[in-house]
């Protein structure tokens, strides 16, 4: 797969990859907001709940995907300047650009846009559904090993 | 010939007037509005006084005042600061029942700063000399609790009740959501206080432990409109993306939210699984998609809700035993968000519209039968 197929294909698998991560921990934080109020949740509508929550996916994947062209690009200059580690850099952007793509939406509307991140522990589960998407996408994007 | 015809012509015309003036049932396809006032910058509320002049509270933190159709140079004086931004600020403004005697009015608003602030109820004495009004006598009267962060969802629709006591909408908050079921806090409750700010020994969690004695019942979201009509207290709120409602208020009740609701978060997510929870209240009216409901006034057995996201206003009929049937759109002429709607004390329907270029309308030729 050449460099210009691998890049896009990487990006769609790692938006999409943290899009699924992070509605579903959205998803288990509303739910854990309710049973605070002592609301009761069955396992079979918990799993309901998680997969009807699916429907934000093309809006979340969109949003993850244009953060991401921007973190990962970062992440690629921070690489060829500073050095280090190709999926470190990555890994570090995914996070990094879905916390501040969510931050940023949050000053800018007033509101918190999903309600699964109005916790530090859910801000912070998107920061690791962005560092999955950074992995996925530094591994389908990466040059493939030389054959001797 | 073409007299005769014209004639005739007028005739029918006039006929028809006339049985459009006896109809029986008020109807709202034949009125008439009148421009009273313009250029008021984000109106959110208004009220009449006994000498003709209206009041209206901009969320900027002003009150504006109406005189025969002027706008006077000279405002309310000596309003409180008001934390202004998002949906906070200004809002709504009554007089007390006793006015006459009492000179009081009651003004609720945004008030504290963006990291804490709350919906705030206020008493004060009206005073005036000539064109100039101004308060005196600021009483705080009530201050939800505890303080939140963000903007949004102040709710603070006031109403009064026949025994004298006063309601008071309290949003949620937005983020706060949960807090709605909770009897520990004011967020998303409907409050009723006394003109002094003590709380009414009748009030239904007055005696229980860790309860704030001023709800009057939870579970509500942003509710910014309260109306009362033969004794009955009609309420309705925003719901997130859909499910927005028209409650019946009973005290001690549990609205249901975020528990409970036809409405999605604005991002399509769930708010909750369910729509329906043992011992939480169903909507009478359930609007999904959101019209955005803004204000509510009880008028010749029907309520007529204003809109903001709908930009109408629309018509509630209320049958004897509390059903209420919606009848749609009306006053369609009507263009643009629609914020506040009241009736007058010439008996005639008044809405404010929102935004920079607000006015306030009165709609004529309705039937009052």
């Amino acid at each position: 797969m050449s460099s210009f197929i691998r890049k896009p294909v990487g990006l769609i698998a790692a938006a999409l990859t943290a899009s699924i991560i992070g509605s579903v921990f959205s998803t288990q934080s509303v739910i854990a907001s309710l049973q605070s109020i002592d609301v009761e949740v069955p396992l079979a509508t918990r799993l309901s709940m998680t997969v009807g929550d699916f429907a934000i996916l093309p809006m979340l994947g969109g949003l993850t995907a244009i953060c991401f062209v921007v973190g990962f690009t970062v992440a690629a200059l921070c690489r060829r300047f500073l050095g280090g580690d190709r999926t470190a850099w990555y890994v570090i952007a995914g996070a990094s650009a879905l916390i501040s793509t969510l931050l940023i939406m949050k000053a800018v509307l007033l509101i918190t846009p999903i309600a699964g991140t109005r916790t530090l522990l859910g801000l912070l589960s998107f920061g690791l559904a962005g560092a999955i998407g950074g992995w996925v996408f530094a591994k389908i994007s990466g040059q493939p090993e030389r054959v001797q | 010939m073409k007299t005769s015809t014209l004639t005739v012509g007028l005739l029918a015309i006039l006929l028809s007037l006339s049985l459009s003036a006896q109809h029986t049932d008020l109807t709202t396809e034949h009125y008439s509005t009148t421009v009273i006032a313009s250029e008021l910058s984000q109106p959110w509320a208004h009220e009449f006084l006994p000498n003709g002049d209206i009041l209206v509270t901009e969320r900027g933190g002003h009150i504006k005042v109406i005189r025969d159709g002027l706008i006077l140079n000279t405002g309310v004086s000596n309003v409180p600061e008001v934390y202004y931004a998002g949906q906070g600020g200004l809002l709504d403004i009554m007089k007390d029942a006793e006015f006459a005697n009492n000179k009081r009015i009651y003004l609720s608003y945004a008030f504290g700063a963006a990291k804490g602030n709350a919906t705030r109820l206020i008493s004060a004495k009206l005073e005036s000399n000539n064109d100039n009004y101004q308060l005196s006598e600021i009483k705080n009267i009530f201050t939800a609790s505890p303080l939140k962060k963000g903007p949004q969802h102040y709710s603070g629709r006031i109403a009064q009740m026949s025994d004298g006591s006063l309601l008071l909408t309290v949003g949620d908050g937005f983020d706060y959501r949960e807090q709605a079921q909770k009897l520990d806090n004011h967020l998303g409750k409907i409050i009723r206080i006394n003109h002094d700010g003590s709380v009414p020994p009748d009030n239904p969690f007055i005696s229980r432990a860790g309860a704030k004695p001023e709800i009057w019942s939870y579970g509500h979201r942003n509710h910014q409109s309260l109306a009362i009509g033969n004794g009955v207290v009609y309420q309705n709120e925003h719901g997130p993306k859909g499910g927005d409602e028209v409650n019946i208020i009973n005290p001690g009740n549990n609205y249901g939210w975020p528990v409970i609701t036809y409405g999605r978060d604005y991002n399509g997510a769930q708010v909750t699984p369910y729509t329906e929870y043992p011992g939480m209240q169903q909507p009478l009216v359930d609007w999904t998609p959101s019209i955005a409901p803004s204000s509510m006034a009880f008028y010749q057995n029907s309520l007529y809700v204003t809109s903001l996201a709908e930009q109408s206003i629309r018509q509630l009929r209320v049958s004897a035993n509390n059903k209420i049937s919606d009848q749609g759109k009306v006053f369609e002429t009507i263009k643009g968000r629609v914020r506040d709607i009241s009736v007058g004390p010439d008996n005639t329907l008044y809405v404010l519209t929102d935004g920079d270029q607000g006015q306030l309308i009165q709609i004529n030729g309705l039937s009052n039968n």
